[in-house]
């Protein structure tokens, strides 16, 4: 058994309460996690709020900085026992764990945090002193305590969401997923190998408990002043449902992602399927930006085939992880409804991936699949896409792109959030609202005095 | 001229026959069918071709598992339904539930199908001694409900045994009328008296009781079939616990206690013997195939993805791959009994669970309500 600890208010604390089994290719795993109790619930009430107030934005971004050039060394001991256990309890293949790895580098870079927090707040010295605006002076004030319920099906998710909460002042506690019950422990963990006793890592918790113990929640949604939540339809519509009215709730997903290839694109075809089938690849299509339908002008067959040996080539690169008996069943089924309906299926003989050239958007099977599905809609104008699509659809990759230009008001207008190159959904332009909205302006109080 | 399909629902002892000549009886009656559904199915015969199987690929038992299973979601929300027989001759059609998409499954029946239905379930109600007295359904009546579970199992105890008078639904206008099922199981006087319904339903009535310190003792010959799935149930009560607390409210031993495997989609149901061992019939085939290829079977006891096929089935192509996950195995069972054993174990849609990407059924409710 392999114990992942929790991080309450920069304590580590182990146990084996709740022990649960994951399976990959490797064979079975039991971590063991933990229980909350009164005590930890009262730590975490209880951080020290004005220490963490009383940094200023600057000590925080070289803080966080200093983080990320440890997450950035291979040799880092955390991130190599992280990506081990990662893949083991995710199912995800090492290379897209290693992905993951480079996002959250990436993420932790002083560019990176400097631009964040000008697009989203206007100007950092917000969040240190009372600046004028028009007539008034305004500060930003950290909403206080935090909770992130994570998904766990994107590791740098998880940081992103700590590191956004962290930039404005709040104090942090993140609720692991039972989808990964490490990724949130190991980085909040590596905050006391850069200072044990700074109020970041003083104030800054990670933690697990199953769905059913309702009760945890409801005692952290009791002091809570702010909740950001990820992941699916129940676990968003739970915290929605025992969150107070004055708690400020922030919710990410679940939605999904549309391509569409132009005529346009037939031009460069091959470099156009390469980026799709990344698209399609990254994080095994279960995140909330992944593709899970497009529609195609002209030859949806040619587009097809090409996109097939792009597959088959970025499997090589980003191989699909593990999957369960059931999930092998699911593809399986999909290929063979899609057959029986005429739909023209492509795939190779494992069910790495599959192309569903579909007659109509009517007869597609339900559930989606995932596990790199796609359904190609072959149409004569990709405008024809608008009328199925809402504000379920966070994100749309077209190609060419000068037609999502073109198509931009109309899509958003749906309540798209964003208009992306194909190859591009995954990733996030820096400065670049997320689901609507600019979160850190959401994370703090916007105060104001007379000038 | 007898068909080879009623020669085998015809069977004295169905359960009980000699490997050699079932397996004969059971080729002949699915090569029958098969032939029946490839000349009169437009859709089935495009499938198999396309899939490469012809008549002339069935020559052995071995063979039936070539014929070309088609996936249970193909008989959901489709405008025309999939058919072997004329428009004019459906009779009645019928639906099954679903857990992940509000739209059910529909199957026509034809009236040779609903005979048939009669035949096999007398036989697995004789097999369970589920043959007389009175039988109280936790469900609504076949007039209110249309799912294989209610109104397949009504109408073959209708028709079967004549239950008439003698058979009660607890559902009402949906409600589900506890106060009013319990006196009837109390003051009938046609015994034995056999409870049939989802798990839920049992535990609902032996809440009840409990919660009532009410006093029910069931007959020596009482059978209470469980049918419909175990996720419902709510606080994920196991089956030995509900099987314990049923024994004990209903004042009835375990061995009298059956669940049943309700195979909707090829209209007929799986009863487990005393040993809680589920046989299947002849006129049924039962394969656990590799989830990674449909084609392929697993090995006996191994867990795969479920193909349910039937001969009896006129009316549309009874073949079929479940959404179940389970493992299928050939031996002689305590109880006497030869043939197929299966074991449910579980849906195959655990990947629902994953991630946040959005289900695509949710993404096409959403647009159609707009």
């Amino acid at each position: 058994m392999k114990y992942v600890p929790f991080i309450i208010a920069g304590n580590v604390k182990t146990g084996a309460k709740h022990k649960k089994i994951f399976e990959s290719e490797e064979g079975k795993l039991t971590i063991g996690l933990p229980e909350i109790s009164d005590k930890d619930i009262k730590l975490m009430k209880n951080v020290d709020r004005e220490g963490m107030h009383s940094l200023s934005i600057d000590e925080i971004i070289d803080f966080l900085v200093k983080v990320g050039k440890l997450w950035g060394s291979i040799k880092y001991d955390k991130r190599e026992e992280l990506v081990d256990l990662t893949c083991r309890i995710t199912g995800y293949s090492k290379p897209m764990i290693e992905l993951g790895m480079q996002q959250i580098h990436g993420m932790l870079s002083k560019e990176f945090l400097e631009t964040t927090l000008k697009s989203e707040l206007g100007d950092k010295r917000l969040l240190n002193e009372w600046l004028p605006r028009g007539e008034a002076s305004v500060h930003c004030q950290p909403r206080g305590i935090m909770l992130h319920v994570l998904a766990g099906n994107v590791p740098a998710v998880t940081i992103m969401s700590l590191v956004r909460g962290i930039l404005t002042k709040n104090c942090n506690i993140a609720k692991m997923s039972s989808r990964d019950v490490v990724t949130a422990s190991y980085f909040v963990k590596s905050f006391a190998d850069v200072d044990p006793e700074h109020p970041i890592t003083k104030t800054t918790s990670a933690i697990y408990w199953p769905s059913d113990k309702r009760d945890i929640l409801d005692k952290l949604l009791s002091f809570v002043n702010c909740v950001c939540t990820w992941g699916g339809r129940e676990s968003v519509e739970g915290i929605r449902k025992g969150a107070p009215h004055e708690v400020e709730l922030l919710e990410f997903g679940p939605r999904r992602g549309i391509q569409l290839i132009g005529k346009g694109a037939f031009k460069d075809l091959k470099q156009v399927t390469i980026r799709a089938a990344h698209d399609l690849t990254v994080f095994d299509q279960e995140a909330c930006f992944s593709p899970q339908i497009a529609f195609v002008e002209g030859n949806a067959e040619k587009y097809a085939k090409n996109l097939a040996e792009s597959l088959e080539e970025e499997n090589e690169r980003l191989p699909r992880g593990f999957s369960t008996p059931e999930m092998h069943a699911v593809v399986s089924h999909t290929r063979l409804y899609s057959k029986f309906r005429g739909h023209k299926v492509f795939h190779p003989e494992k069910t790495d991936w599959t192309i569903i050239i579909a007659k109509n958007m009517k007869e597609l099977p339900t559930p989606h699949p995932t596990c790199r599905t796609i359904f190609l809609i072959p149409v004569k104008d990709i405008k024809e896409s608008l009328k199925y699509i809402s504000s379920e659809t966070q994100v749309v990759a077209v190609e060419p792109f000068d037609r999502g230009i073109e198509l931009r008001d109309e899509l958003t207008i749906r309540g798209v959030d964003r208009i992306t190159h194909v190859g591009k959904m995954g990733y996030f332009a820096v400065g670049a609202p997320h689901e609507g909205m600019y979160p850190l302006s959401r994370m703090v109080r916007w105060v104001k005095s007379r000038a | 001229m007898k068909s080879k399909i009623d020669i085998l629902l015809d069977q004295r002892n169905p359960f009980n026959l000699d490997e050699k000549v079932a397996e004969k009886m059971k080729f002949e009656a699915f090569k029958e069918a098969f032939t029946h559904h490839f000349n009169n199915c437009k859709d089935y015969r495009k499938y198999s071709e396309m899939n490469n199987i012809k008549l002339d690929d069935i020559k052995t038992v071995k063979d039936i598992i070539k014929i070309q299973p088609i996936p249970s979601d193909a008989f959901r929300d489709v405008d025309k339904l999939i058919r072997s027989i004329p428009e004019n001759e459906i009779v009645s059609v019928a639906t099954s539930s679903s857990t992940t998409s509000q739209k059910p499954c529909r199957y026509p029946l034809d009236a040779v199908t609903l005979r048939r239905t009669v035949k096999s379930a007398i036989q697995f109600l004789k097999d369970v001694d589920f043959t007389s007295g009175s039988v109280f359904m936790l469900t609504p009546s076949a007039q209110e409900s249309d799912t294989g579970l209610v109104k397949g199992m009504s109408y073959a105890l209708q028709k079967g045994f004549n239950f008439g008078e003698n058979l009660y639904f607890a559902v009402k206008k949906g409600k589900f009328e506890t106060e009013r099922l319990i006196s009837q199981i109390k003051e009938s006087t046609s015994r034995p008296r056999h409870i049939y319904g989802p798990p839920f339903a049992f535990m609902h009535l032996v809440e009840y009781i409990e919660d009532n310190n009410i006093e029910l003792k069931l007959d020596k010959g009482s059978r209470l079939v469980t049918t419909g799935g175990w996720k419902t149930v709510k606080r994920d009560v196991t089956k030995g616990e509900l099987i314990e607390r049923v024994s004990k409210a209903f004042g009835v031993n375990c061995d009298q206690i059956r669940d049943g495997y309700g195979l909707t989609d090829i209209y007929t149901m799986i009863v487990e013997c005393e040993n809680h061992q589920k046989h299947v019939p002849p006129w049924v085939h039962v394969s656990a195939r590799n989830p990674k290829n449909i084609n392929e079977e697993v090995k006996d006891g191994k867990s795969g993805l479920l193909v349910l096929m039937s001969c009896f089935v006129n009316s549309y192509p009874a073949f079929v791959v479940t959404g179940d996950m389970g493992a299928v195995w050939k031996s002689k069972c305590k109880c006497g009994r030869t043939g197929q054993i299966v074991e449910h174990r579980g849906r195959a849609t655990k990947l629902g669970a994953r991630g946040c990407a959005i289900r695509l059924e949710q993404f096409m409710e959403a647009i159609t309500k707009k």
